[in-house]
């Protein structure tokens, strides 16, 4: 049986009539309100008014890694409306047209009703089971593996915003004795592998945004989810708020994006050449004396030139960028005048505090670790680490957790991965899938056994999808949690259910960029749907089946116990307060200068309850100051040259390196702009002059961040509002390459890459370099709902071949950028 | 310092949710207030030989979070910053005046910079807000709140103050070693989480006989903290942390509790309060409005720097030092900061002069006589308070000033003491001919 036969009796014919009535809306003027309501009304589970009493609940969003809060209005047992939750220090009160989506995600036609079984991945053919014999199979895996001394051949690949449930999931992987637990990975991939390096930070760093007085982003898309999308839309209403204290934004893409569009300043740029930007920057503050000499002389090493311990000398960052990126060389690179370069050096160093952000345009967009290294190496310069304004770490931050340190230490005493495993462990989104394949098919046997994934598609960011199929189709058990069919289900053996999170309980911890340790409720606004369960639940289920030893390493009831055990944690911790108003964040954070703590509850029971109706708990201080810890580096300080990449670069080399290897790694340790490309990839070469002339740049619209939204209407509907574009992917070009190209506005052209060909809208755009092309992702799923699977094109599938090398090799481009086409008339 | 929720929980007893419900008790309170003055103005010690029925006289009326709302929504922040965040157009008032501040004296700081205010407002088109006297007792709750909160502490000052107080001779900080840090006393890295001042204020007071012992040993002097010494302090060993976020802070304080202590801790056997005379006379100074710091964390220190002598003084009347909690510490502060705040030491016969030299007389009169242009103030009589003074004083300010202006009368300024006299004066107007005083209506 398919999944869509298992749908409600949502038909064609319902769906043309509720889309002719959208039509009607939203022609003249792309949506209007009537519009999406009529379609929404239409589309919900039961068209008949509610009835019951109003009530409100709080929860938080899951939709993105933003973590907003939310109120859900109830009638009777039914939710009805989406607002943002005004006491979340996240968004207060502002919600995305994600989060208005939700109501669609819950009571959508196409949710997986039941766990199902397919004897043979991609057949197609599934049979419903219970979920006792669901837990059962799994558990007796598990159980087998372990008894064989196989059980670090099971592996998670979790896509869950960071929770509770995550904490759990690595808790029994730890418990089995397995290190291969994979976070999905999310935003911020070059900006925290870059502070990883430079600042020997574990976790991606924070931004205090709201205080910073001069922010230059390097193509970071704070408006279309970049972090959360409304906690960015809260900020630039406070940049524009203070009267005379207005925050200098600037924005440095290639597209003339939403955020871009509301910026003080937009400079286009080529793409993938921020990192000679950002030095050019840099060498504009370096040769004029206008860094942060107190700083960058005590908090930073590498800056001028050092020797090692083995006697070799390093060039210092001041040399090398004295030497290689002159403004006008910049210049010549990126397309920015010499003139504007010189202006943002001095405008940067003249307003602190100036933030650089970047370079990392999304969330699925993994950056490139010389462009963030580069961009990080400006906040340096003005000493901008740990202050107001500046850069922040959320190292350790929340409440300790017994369970997670148990997992960690037991993931980090001796277990390690195989070595194909770690390389997968290491990647970013968008290499992920492509790693995992490598891995799974380079080996003889496949290094997994069992693969479970929650709530991820890592199949839609493969570059070869059959390649990919064909990676899971070697793993004997691949499980997926999922409450929608998506493109990485079909290759599953075991499907299960589980709820959206409107449906189920989880507290959600911290959020990427917000500073502050935040720790959001997530509630059941209604009961899971159909035979949907929690995947925690299920996990607590499948472990005591699996009786001892394991049952003991985690021994819960359930997992509101488990969440329960969490909040006592966080009461222990005597610090932070429950959710309140902006002026209760003040009053509070006067008590905290002041030394005073005066939370709204005096036991954890209290604390318990009380989030329920407040939507959380956070800790509204941060402790400013450069303290001892900040940076995890080998000198104790901020460094230029990263010695940690030099440490790693000498392992891989070995003793035996030569000079010219070493050379090379000692480019690798500085921040550098790598204006060639690897020496393998000849379609680029090919492509770098007449034949492919164009630059291919993929880009997220909010509707479908995280390549996550191309199942609701909602969001379909609003793909892009700029070109009134919906339901359907399109390419932008500027008008006058179009018009060079003979390519009308609204014509298809075809779209072709050394490997690819694709047909797709043609949208003029003057918001583009006129060299540069544009594609949003999200769209052209394989496998899906009825209104993802198969409408419009993925150009995930399109990018530049080695992948893989993005973010380590010599050549550091990322495919997301140098991917080049060209395009005739279709 | 103040828990505005324990403020909140004791006015919920009496004081319904809605505004409408709210007004009897209001009144309530108001006449709490003037019981409270009357008895101050009869003598302290009436107060405290009544026992419990001094309690109120020491509770701060007034929601100090609510006062926030007032300060925000009144646009105050728009021109006055708190701690730094807000208007710069005008004082700090979370740090302007440096010295402890009663409300009689932002009364008269309100007062005298009224003029330029209303002028600034006027050139600016800032509407002037209009202010209820129970707004204006929340706003001056949040005032007393506010200002005895220790700023955050300049780390590179404490720095110094570490090296220059000779912290360092004895201390370290996470095994600072060689000259940087001594081995006599304890390692401080234990401290590096404290963040009110006053839990290192209770921490070397308990152990300030210990620390003397070995000071005189090492000949060493008693280091004095002055202003803010210990918050930088506090802020430069915090710096010396490589732990985030596992701070520790202290419950704010109870008052009520302050006042136990003060008697049960042995305070009053040698200091004066509000409502407790010394029962020795020793010289120990009368913990009046004067001697009081602006925070907190002043307060600590001054206690530190007296340590030594106390000591000896308790030693030589064989009383033994008493210990403190960290929280003990606070509730004490507590008290004496509030049971000061409102404190009205005034005479009415002083006020009668002020009424008359500062051309009040000219406008307003009292009970029978001709009428002025300014209304009769006759409604005042027993039922005045400071924050009332003060809320018809900013209401009704424009357009006195204006009058005044067309008049060509100088804006008279006046000094803390005149408002209290003239308060005094207000609340039971002096016969013109001298007499004594006559009892006043409760």
């Amino acid at each position: 049986m398919k999944p869509e036969k298992l749908l409600g009796d949502f038909n064609r014919r319902d769906f043309f009539r509720l889309a002719g009535g959208a039509a009607v809306g939203t022609a003249a003027a792309g949506v209007t309100l009537k519009g999406i309501s009529t379609l929404s009304h239409a589309l919900t589970v039961d068209r008949r008014p509610p009835r019951g009493p109003e009530r409100w609940v709080a929860t938080t969003c899951q939709a993105c890694a933003g973590g907003c809060g939310l109120m859900i209005r109830m009638i009777g047992k039914r939710a009805v409306k989406v607002v943002g939750n005004s006491n979340h220090p996240i968004n207060r009160g502002g919600v995305c047209p994600k989060g208005q989506g939700l109501l669609q995600a819950l009571y959508h036609p196409d949710r997986l009703r039941q766990p199902l079984w397919q004897s043979k991945k991609g057949s197609g053919r599934w049979e419903p089971i219970s979920w006792d014999q669901a837990v059962e199979r799994v558990a007796d895996r598990l159980l087998s593996l372990r008894k064989a001394g196989r059980e670090k051949q099971v592996a998670v690949l979790d896509g869950a915003r960071a929770s509770v449930s995550t904490s759990l999931w690595r808790q029994f992987l730890g418990a089995i004795g397995s290190p291969n637990y994979f976070p999905y990975p999310g935003v911020q991939d070059g900006p925290s592998l870059a502070a990883h390096y430079m600042m020997g930070a574990k976790a991606a760093p924070a931004y205090d945004l709201k205080k910073a007085s001069y922010v230059l982003s390097f193509g970071v898309n704070l408006l279309e989810g970049w972090g959360s999308p409304a906690y960015a839309a809260h900020v630039f209403g406070s940049w524009r708020a203070m009267e005379g204290q207005r925050t200098k934004f600037v924005q440095i893409s290639p597209r003339l994006s939403i955020t871009a569009a509301k910026a003080d300043e937009w400079v286009p740029i080529r793409p993938g050449t921020e990192a000679a930007l950002a030095l050019g920057i840099a060498h504009v503050i370096i040769s004029e004396r206008r860094f942060n000499e107190p700083f960058v002389s005590e908090q930073t090493f590498g800056f001028d030139e050092w020797t090692d311990a083995a006697g070799r000398k390093h060039t210092g960052f001041s040399t090398a960028v004295l030497r290689d990126y002159p403004p006008n060389l910049a210049a010549d690179v990126t397309g920015v005048p010499v003139e504007t370069i010189l202006r943002l050096g001095r405008e940067f160093a003249a307003n602190p505090p100036a933030l650089a952000l970047g370079d990392q345009p999304g969330n699925i967009q993994p950056g490139t670790l010389n462009g963030s290294m580069a961009v990080l190496s400006l906040n340096a310069l003005v000493g901008n680490f740990e202050q107001p304004g500046g850069v922040l770490t959320q190292e350790e931050n929340l409440p300790a957790t017994s369970a997670g340190k148990t997992a960690s230490a037991r993931i980090d005493s001796g277990i390690s991965a195989t070595a194909s495993l770690q390389t997968v462990q290491s990647a970013f989104k968008g290499e992920f899938s492509d790693r995992l394949a490598d891995a799974v098919l380079n080996e003889k046997t496949s290094p997994l056994e069992l693969l479970i994934i929650r709530e991820a598609n890592p199949a839609y960011m493969s570059s070869d999808p059959e390649r990919f199929s064909a990676a899971l189709a070697r793993i004997p058990l691949v499980v997926n949690f999922a409450s929608l069919p998506d493109d990485t289900t079909e290759q599953s053996d075991l499907l299960l259910p589980v709820p959206t999170f409107l449906e189920t309980q989880d507290l959600c911890e911290n959020a990427p960029v917000f500073p502050h340790a935040i720790v959001g409720l997530t509630q059941a606004v209604v009961p899971p749907r159909f035979s949907s369960r929690s995947s925690s639940d299920v996990l607590l289920d499948i472990v005591k089946r699996m009786g001892s030893p394991i049952d003991q390493a985690l021994r819960y009831d359930n997992f509101e116990q488990v969440l329960q055990l969490r909040s006592k944690e966080i009461y222990a911790a005597q610090r932070g307060n429950l959710f309140g108003s902006s002026l209760e964040e003040v009053w509070d954070k006067l008590l905290e200068r002041g030394g005073w703590w005066s939370p709204e509850y005096s036991t954890a029971e209290e604390l318990w309850e009380q989030m329920k109706t407040k939507g959380g708990w956070w800790d509204f201080t941060y402790p400013y100051g450069l303290r001892e810890g900040v940076f995890q580096t080998p000198s104790r300080k901020f460094e230029f040259f990263s010695q940690i990449r030099w440490n790693e670069c000498l392992a891989k080399a070995g003793r035996n390196s030569n000079a010219a290897g070493l050379s090379n790694a000692e480019r690798l340790c500085l921040p550098h702009y790598a204006a060639t490309v690897s020496g393998d990839d000849a379609a680029l070469k090919a492509g770098s002059d007449g034949q492919f002339p164009l630059s291919l740049y993929l880009f997220e619209v909010l509707p479908l961040s995280e390549t996550q939204g191309a199942d609701l209407p909602y969001m379909q509907q609003i793909l892009g509002q700029h070109l009134y574009q919906k339901w359907d992917s399109w390419i932008e070009i500027h008008p006058e390459t179009a018009h060079r190209l003979g390519i009308e506005d609204g014509s298809w052209a075809w779209v072709e890459t050394p490997n690819h060909k694709f047909r797709i809208r043609a949208r003029w755009y003057e918001g583009l370099r006129p060299e540069v092309v544009a594609i949003p992702v999200g769209l052209g799923h394989h496998g899906g709902s009825r209104w993802s699977r198969g409408r419009g094109v993925n150009p995930c599938e399109v990018l530049a071949k080695g992948k893989s090398d993005s973010m380590e090799s010599s050549g550091n481009q990322s495919p997301w950028i140098k991917t080049r086409v060209r395009i005739f008339p279709g | 310092m103040f828990s505005p929720d324990r403020f909140k929980k004791r006015w919920l007893v009496i004081i319904p949710k809605t505004d409408k419900q709210r007004a009897p008790a209001r009144r309530l309170f108001e006449k709490l207030c003037v019981l409270v003055l009357f008895c101050t103005m009869f003598g302290i010690a009436i107060a405290a030989a009544k026992g419990s029925g001094g309690e109120s006289s020491y509770f701060l009326p007034g929601n100090p979070r609510t006062g926030l709302r007032v300060f925000t929504e009144k646009g105050c922040i728009r021109c006055h910053a708190i701690q730094g965040e807000g208007g710069r157009s005008a004082p700090d008032l979370a740090r302007s005046p440096a010295s402890y501040t009663s409300a009689s004296q932002l009364v008269a700081e309100m007062w005298n910079h009224a003029p330029r205010m209303w002028e600034k407002m006027r050139i600016e088109q800032l509407p002037a807000p209009h202010f209820e006297e129970s707004e204006m007792t929340d706003l001056f709750a949040f005032l007393l709140s506010i200002r005895s909160f220790d700023d955050p502490g300049n780390p590179e000052m404490g720095r110094q103050v570490f090296a220059s107080k000779s912290c360092s001779r004895c201390h370290s900080i996470q095994g600072m070693s060689g000259s940087k840090g001594g081995r006599i006393g304890p390692d401080l890295e234990r401290w590096t989480n404290l963040r009110n001042a006053v839990q290192w204020a209770q921490t070397m007071w308990n152990h300030a006989a210990g620390m003397r012992k070995e000071m005189t040993r090492q000949g060493l002097t008693w280091p004095q903290f002055q202003e803010n010494d210990m918050v930088n302090l506090i802020a430069y060993v915090r710096t010396q942390s490589s732990e985030a976020g596992n701070l520790v802070y202290i419950r704010p304080a109870d008052p009520v509790a302050g006042k136990s202590l003060f008697q049960s801790k042995g305070c009053s056997q040698c200091h004066k309060s509000v409502h407790t005379t010394a029962v020795k006379s020793v010289g120990a100074p009368e913990l009046g409005r004067a001697a009081l710091p602006r925070t907190v964390g002043q307060f600590a220190g001054l206690m530190w720097n007296h340590a030594p002598r106390m000591a000896e003084r308790m030693q030589s009347l064989g009383m033994k030092q008493p210990l403190f909690s960290d929280k003990e510490m606070a509730d004490l502060i507590s008290y004496l900061f509030s049971s000061r705040y409102f404190e009205i030491s005034g005479n009415g016969k002083e006020g009668k002069q002020v009424f008359q030299n500062k051309g009040c007389a000219g406008c307003h009169t009292l009970g029978s006589g001709p009428a002025g242009v300014g209304p009769n103030l006759k409604d005042w009589q027993g039922e005045l308070s400071l924050t009332r003074l003060a809320a018809a004083l900013w209401n009704h300010g424009p357009s006195m000033l204006e009058h005044m202006q067309q008049q060509k009368i100088e804006w008279p300024s006046l000094r803390r003491e005149e408002i209290e006299n003239l308060i005094r004066f207000l609340e039971a107007p002096v016969p013109d001919e001298p007499s004594k005083p006559g009892r006043k209506k409760s």
